[in-house]
C-alpha cells in the first residue's frame, strides 16, 4: 500500500463520524422535507421516512407505496399490477442494497428529530433512559407485528380473508396513520393538518386519534431514550429481510474483541449483541440503524469495520478512538 | 225564447273568454317555440346524457339508468365519475345535443401541449373518445377535452363549446410531474373563442383538491387572452346559483356554498363528490358570413363541469386531536418522571425488631 494511501486512510479511521453523520442528516433533512422546493423528487420507494403527507417532500416512504399496493386483489397480483407492485419492490431494493440501515442512521427524517431531541436534553443535562435487556427484547418484536399488519390489514380491504367481509377503504395505509412522522414532518412546512382528528367514519377516527396519541409518546419518550421510535420501526424489520444482500456491512473480528462495552454504551438504540457477539462477523442486527458509533468508540485495532463491497472504508483503530475522546473531552 | 236568450247571452260571455283563450294558447306557443330555439349549452359528461337531456335532432331513447332515477349504473357502463387515479385506456364523453346545420368539431390539448382530434360519432348517444395510453406520456397529467359548435340562428351566430378536464395518471407511473404546473394544472387552448379556467383544481399529487366552502377564482379566456365583462355563472347540483363578471383580468372570484348537510352523521361520506357546472356567457356586436348565412350578432356560451368534495373542517378537529396528543405526552412524561422518582427511594429490607 503506498504511502498517500496509508496517510488517506489513517485520516480517515481518525475522523469524527458523528460530526460528519450530524451535517449529512441535516442535508438529508432539508432534501426529503423541503426537496420539492428545488423541484426534486428521488421517488417514492424509498427506504426511509420522507412522508407522503409532506406537500413539498424531496421523496417518501416505500411503506406508503407498499400498503397501497397490498389492498390489490388475488387475481390482480399476476396482472400488469402484480408488475407494478414489483417494481416498487424491486427500486426500494435497488436504493437499499446501496446503504443498507444507514438509511436510518444518516437519512431518516424521523431519526434525525429523534437525535435532535436527544441533543436537547443533553442541554437540559436530563439522564438518558434505557432498557433492561429483557424488555429490549419484548419491545423488538413489535416491529414486526406491525410489519405483518401494514401488508394485510390493505390486503383485507382487497380480498376477503376466510369468507369475512372486505374491510373498508377506511382502513388504506393503517400504518401512516399511526406513524409519528405523519404528524411530526408535515409540521416543518407548516402544515399542521395533520394535527387533526377525522371525524368522518369510526375507523377513521380510531387511526387519526391513535396517530396523535403515538405522537405525543413519541415526543416524550424520544427526549428521554436515545431513538425511542427505531425499536418500533417496521421499516427496521423490513430493512432487515434484504440486510444480509447489501452491499454496505458492518463486520467484526470476535478474536480482536476485548469486551469492554463501549460499543454497547455508545449504540443509541441499546443492542447488547455488538459487544457480546464475537462469533458472527456480518454485525448488522435488526435494530441496528448503522450510525457506526460503536466503531468510534471501540479501541481495538480493526475490531469493527465498515464495508463496501468487501473493502474496509471505516474502520476502528485506537489512534482514532484516542483522538475522538481527546476531541470530545475538549469540547465538554 | 228563453233558451234562444240564454244561448245569445250565453255566446256573449263566451265569446271574449274563448277569445282570450286562443291569444293565450298562441302566446304560449310563440314563447314555447322561442324557448325550443334558444338553444341550451352544451355539456360534456362521461355517461351518456339522461333523459331529460335528449338530443334536440334525434331525441335519444330513455336511458335506463335514468329510468331507475340515475344512480345505479348498467354492468359495463363507465361510472358518471372519473378517478384520477383509475386511469382508462380510452375515454369517452358524451355530450347532450347538438344543431343539425351546426359546424361541430373537436380537440384534446394533451399535457405536453401537442393537440389531437378526438373521434366524434354523433346520433342518438353523440359522444367523442380518444385513447389514452397507460404509462408515462404524453398523455400524463390533466388533459383538456373541447367541443365546438357554431351555426347561425335568426342572425346570430351561436358559438357553444363544452369542456371537460380529466386526469390521466396512476401512481405506479410515479409522481414526477408534481411540480410541472403544465401537467397538474389545465393549460389554455389559444384558438378558443371562449374557455373557462379555474385554478387550483388538483394538489401536486394529482388530487382533486376543490372543497365546498372554497373560494374559486375563474377566469374566461378568448383566444387565450382575458375577456373583460363576460358573465360566469356557477349552478351546483342543488340548484344554488350564482352569478359575477370577470374584471379587467378576464378574472371572477366566488366562493362555493356548503350544501352538505345528511341527516345523521353516520351517513356523512368524507369521499361525496358535489357536482357543479360552471358557465360562461359573452356577446359581441360582430357582423359577418357564416357558411352562407349573415349573421349580426356573435353569442358564445361555454360550460366546465367539476366537483367538489366536503371541506376537511367539516369533519375534522384540531381541538381534540392536540387534546390526545398533549394525553400521549404527558402521561408518557408523567410515567417516566414517576418511575424515576421510584427508583431514586433507598430500599427499605426487612429488618426484625427483637
Amino acid at each position: 500500500m503506498s504511502k498517500a494511501l496509508k496517510s488517506f486512510r489513517r485520516a480517515i479511521n481518525n475522523a469524527n463520524l458523528s460530526r460528519f453523520r450530524f451535517y449529512f442528516q441535516a442535508a438529508s433533512f432539508v432534501l426529503l422535507v423541503y426537496g420539492g422546493y428545488l423541484a426534486i423528487n428521488i421517488g417514492d420507494q424509498l427506504p426511509t421516512f420522507g412522508c407522503i403527507f409532506t406537500e413539498h417532500r424531496g421523496g417518501s416512504c416505500y411503506l406508503f407505496g407498499l400498503q397501497h399496493q397490498m389492498a390489490t386483489p388475488w387475481k390482480s397480483y399476476l396482472s400488469g399490477r402484480g408488475i407494478g407492485i414489483l417494481v416498487g419492490l424491486l427500486t426500494f431494493f435497488a436504493f437499499f442494497i446501496v446503504f443498507n440501515k444507514a438509511w436510518c442512521g444518516f437519512a431518516c427524517p424521523l431519526g434525525t428529530i429523534q437525535d435532535w431531541l436527544t441533543a436537547l436534553r443533553n442541554r437540559f443535562k436530563v439522564r438518558y433512559g434505557n432498557y433492561s435487556e429483557p424488555v429490549f427484547q419484548r419491545l423488538g418484536k413489535i416491529k414486526y407485528i406491525l410489519l405483518a399488519l401494514l401488508i394485510l390489514i390493505p390486503m383485507g380491504m382487497g380480498n376477503s380473508f376466510f369468507g369475512l367481509p372486505k374491510l373498508n377503504h377506511d382502513f388504506g395505509v393503517p400504518f401512516c396513520m399511526i406513524c409519528p412522522g405523519r404528524t411530526v414532518l408535515p409540521l416543518f412546512s407548516g402544515d399542521f393538518s395533520q394535527l387533526a382528528i377525522d371525524l368522518s367514519s369510526k375507523t377513521k377516527m380510531i387511526f387519526t386519534a391513535l396517530g396523535l396519541l403515538i405522537t405525543g409518546i413519541f415526543l416524550a419518550g424520544s427526549f428521554i431514550k436515545k431513538r425511542f421510535f427505531c425499536l418500533f420501526c417496521p421499516m427496521s424489520a423490513f430493512h432487515y429481510i434484504f440486510a444480509k444482500a447489501a452491499l454496505l456491512r458492518l463486520s467484526k473480528d470476535g478474536a480482536k474483541c476485548t469486551r469492554c462495552g463501549n460499543c454497547y454504551r455508545a449504540c443509541d438504540v441499546g443492542i447488547r449483541a455488538i459487544a457480546d457477539d464475537l462469533e458472527h462477523k456480518n454485525i448488522v442486527k435488526d435494530d441496528c440503524m448503522m450510525c457506526f458509533k460503536c466503531v468510534e468508540m471501540c479501541p481495538e485495532e480493526g475490531c469493527l469495520k465498515v464495508k463496501f463491497l468487501g473493502l474496509p472504508i471505516y474502520e476502528s483503530t485506537e489512534e482514532g478512538f484516542f483522538k475522538r475522546m481527546q476531541g470530545h473531552n475538549n469540547a465538554k | 225564447m228563453a233558451s234562444r236568450q240564454s244561448w245569445i247571452t250565453m255566446k256573449r260571455c263566451h265569446l271574449p273568454c274563448c277569445l282570450t283563450v286562443i291569444v293565450a294558447l298562441f302566446l304560449t306557443m310563440s314563447v314555447g317555440q322561442a324557448q325550443a330555439r334558444r338553444l341550451t349549452p352544451l355539456r360534456l359528461s362521461p355517461a351518456p346524457a339522461l333523459n331529460a337531456e335528449k338530443c334536440e335532432q334525434h331525441g335519444a331513447q330513455p336511458v335506463r339508468a335514468a329510468a331507475r332515477g340515475g344512480q345505479r349504473r348498467q354492468q359495463g357502463q363507465r361510472p358518471a365519475q372519473e378517478s384520477e387515479h383509475r386511469p382508462q385506456p380510452v375515454r369517452t364523453y358524451y355530450f347532450n345535443g347538438h344543431q343539425r346545420l351546426a359546424q361541430i368539431e373537436a380537440f384534446v390539448r394533451r399535457p405536453d401541449g401537442s393537440i389531437i382530434q378526438p373521434t366524434l360519432q354523433l346520433g342518438v348517444k353523440p359522444n367523442l373518445s380518444f385513447p389514452t395510453p397507460f404509462g408515462e406520456g404524453p398523455g400524463h397529467g390533466a388533459n383538456n377535452v373541447y367541443l365546438l359548435e357554431q351555426g347561425v340562428e335568426d342572425h346570430v351566430l351561436v358559438v357553444r363549446s363544452a369542456q371537460w378536464l380529466t386526469m390521466h395518471h396512476s401512481c405506479g407511473w410515479g409522481h414526477d410531474h408534481k411540480f410541472d404546473m403544465e401537467r397538474t394544472q389545465p393549460q389554455a387552448l389559444n384558438t378558443l373563442p371562449l374557455e373557462i379556467i379555474i385554478a387550483d383544481l388538483w394538489d401536486s399529487n394529482f388530487h382533486a383538491k376543490v372543497t365546498s366552502g372554497q373560494m374559486l377564482t375563474i377566469t374566461a379566456l378568448s383566444y387565450g387572452k382575458p375577456l373583460i365583462g363576460a358573465k360566469v355563472q356557477l349552478q351546483t347540483a342543488e340548484k344554488w346559483v350564482k352569478e359575477v363578471v370577470t374584471d379587467k383580468n378576464g378574472s371572477a372570484s366566488l366562493q362555493l356554498i356548503r350544501d352538505y348537510y345528511p341527516t345523521k352523521w353516520s351517513d356523512f361520506k368524507r369521499t361525496k363528490r358535489g357536482k357543479f357546472l360552471v358557465t360562461a356567457f359573452y356577446e359581441a356586436e360582430e357582423q359577418g358570413v357564416f357558411k352562407d348565412m349573415e349573421y349580426e350578432r356573435v353569442r358564445y356560451i361555454t360550460t366546465l363541469p367539476w366537483h367538489y368534495s366536503p371541506a376537511r373542517a367539516d369533519y375534522s378537529s384540531y381541538g381534540l386531536g392536540l387534546m390526545i396528543g398533549l394525553l400521549g405526552f404527558t402521561f408518557t412524561g408523567g410515567g417516566i418522571y414517576f418511575y424515576r422518582e421510584r427508583r431514586k427511594k433507598p430500599y427499605r429490607g426487612i429488618s426484625l425488631d427483637e
